[in-house]
């Protein structure tokens, strides 16, 4: 099963996927697989944030900007600087993940949360999830 | 039938001009995109566009479009005036903080060589808009945008405003874009709106060519032209009065809807005069057009309106396509204008340039806005 979502993200945003993701699980009908989550931008990521603290997304964010700042001197200049640095974000945190399906649901731990980080915006953005049986 | 009869090659190439450059946009916008580094594009502190004849007219379009999007201080200013009277302070002492984008199609045009050379020794950037990549101005310059026009017959220039707007527009887009003064994707809708724009263009011709040739009849006798326009229109009204003194021999005064109270409406001359207001929707001096409106129906004066509004007391309109981005609207509204010149110097037999016959003649003992001495130079600058 193949689903897709789209939404919509604000500058350097960072959109909560876990509920969908567990609705597309349940949907499936599997009670034991593996759920892919990937994304189809360069300059965005999806990774698992503890969701307790909604400042912990900020610092996420905070530390990606300050690892790779938004500089004028990339080498790629065909769009914009902070353009550029969200392709190397991207790169690092990833554009998918796995995740374990166990009794038709996703094996997330208690502080777990699946999460898309925006590295440019606002844009419409689409996340496909696809769960595999096994 | 009679419409045909006065076609011309300035209308042809009014015509074809939308799908001219809708070709050439393929072309221009990577180079546009390329032009400057984006260390340059951040180290720009101010901005100064200059050209020449219809080059002042897309300078005056486009300088307030550079100001909305890119935020940085942009003055239009004349060759003369920089290559005459403009300081070295006023060039910043950063290197290359000032950026001028110098126009001229052949890239041989006198002042404007002129201009480069003089800002360029006081350190600012130059960067030439020109179909010309081997012409003084382009060897003058930093950086050259090159426009690869296609060779056109002789007539007053109409495409070529068209594609030196388009560069501006596009270098403008370019600039706010990264700046991050908007998003990518704003950005690309920009771009996207000014291929829109020609689209429509096209498919608005035949009405606007049968209003200009109207117009065209009924003011056939005319003496003068006024050609209003405000803020970003202005700069279609002074292309409108030069394509009137080039296609047709007729002076055309231009004006702004404000000085118009002060001095013009004082002519005697009310119904011999072709009348132009130019105003796009949301230009923020609206208020005052439409007042003048108002003072010229009081005053029984016929007046042609030119915009993407609606004009009650306009003998003649012209309805430009509705646009969610105001300052995109000064990109086609030159056509009809273009159109209405063409119609007269058909009707009233007149000669490009006036055949450059007689005192017309142009040759090398007759300076020109081709043939002029290049300050510091012993060298006359021909084409």
């Amino acid at each position: 099963m193949l689903k897709k979502i789209e939404f919509s993200t604000e500058k350097n945003g960072v959109t909560d996927l876990t509920s969908q993701i567990r609705q597309a699980v349940e949907e499936s009908g599997i009670d034991r697989g593996i759920c892919v989550v990937f994304i189809t931008h360069t300059t965005a990521g999806v990774t698992i944030i503890s969701f307790w603290d909604k400042l912990g997304f900020e610092d996420v964010q905070d530390e990606l900007r300050r690892l790779i700042p938004t500089k004028v001197d990339f080498k790629h200049q065909h769009d914009t600087p902070e353009d550029a640095a969200g392709h190397v974000k991207s790169a690092i945190v990833g554009s998918s993940l796995s995740i374990i399906v166990e009794q038709s649901k996703p094996l997330l731990g208690h502080s777990q949360g699946v999460y898309f980080l925006e590295f440019d915006g606002p844009r419409n953005r689409e996340c496909y999830i696809k769960i595999l049986e096994g | 039938m009679e419409r045909q009869k006065h076609d011309s090659e300035m209308r042809r190439q009014i015509k074809q001009a939308p799908s001219l450059l809708k070709s050439l946009y393929s072309d221009l916008e990577p180079k546009a995109r390329y032009a400057l580094t984006t260390p340059e594009i951040y180290g720009i502190k101010r901005i100064i566009i200059t050209g020449c004849g219809d080059n002042h007219g897309a300078a005056l379009t486009t300088g307030r479009v550079f100001e909305i999007l890119t935020g940085c201080v942009t003055e239009v200013m004349h060759p003369l005036e920089l290559a005459y009277y403009f300081p070295s302070w006023k060039a910043g002492t950063g290197p290359k903080e000032t950026l001028v984008i110098a126009m001229s199609n052949s890239g041989k045009t006198p002042r404007v060589v002129e201009a480069a050379n003089r800002l360029h020794s006081f350190g600012a950037m130059i960067l030439a808009v020109t179909g010309n990549t081997l012409s003084p101005l382009a060897q003058a310059s930093d950086k050259v945008l090159h426009i690869d026009f296609p060779k056109l017959n002789p007539a007053p220039g109409t495409t070529t405003y068209g594609a030196m707007l388009m560069a501006c527009y596009l270098l403008a887009v370019r600039i706010g874009e990264v700046r991050l003064k908007y998003t990518m994707d704003t950005a690309g809708m920009y771009r996207n709106e000014l291929l829109r724009l020609l689209e429509e263009t096209e498919q608005s011709f035949e009405q606007w060519d049968e209003t200009a040739f109207s117009i065209a009849r009924e003011y056939k006798d005319t003496v003068l032209g006024e050609m209003i326009g405000s803020g970003l229109d202005y700069g279609s009204a002074y292309y409108s009065s030069a394509k009137l003194y080039e296609a047709a021999g007729i002076p055309g005064i231009v004006t702004n809807s404000e000085e118009w109270f002060h001095i013009h409406c004082f002519s005697k001359l009310i119904n011999s005069t072709v009348t132009a207001i130019f105003n796009h929707c949301g230009n923020e001096a609206e208020s005052r057009s439409l007042e003048l409106t108002e003072r010229m129906k009081h005053m029984k004066k016929e007046f042609i309106y030119i915009g993407n509004g609606q004009c009650r007391h306009a003998t003649y309109s012209f309805y430009m396509p509705d646009t969610s981005f105001g300052f995109l609207s000064p990109f086609i509204q030159w056509v009809p204008a273009a159109l209405i010149a063409s119609y007269l110097a058909a009707i009233r037999e007149e000669p490009y340039h006036r055949g450059f016959q007689g005192i017309w003649k142009e040759d090398e003992d007759t300076p020109s806005s081709w043939n002029s001495k290049i300050k510091g130079t012993e060298e006359k600058m021909h084409c």
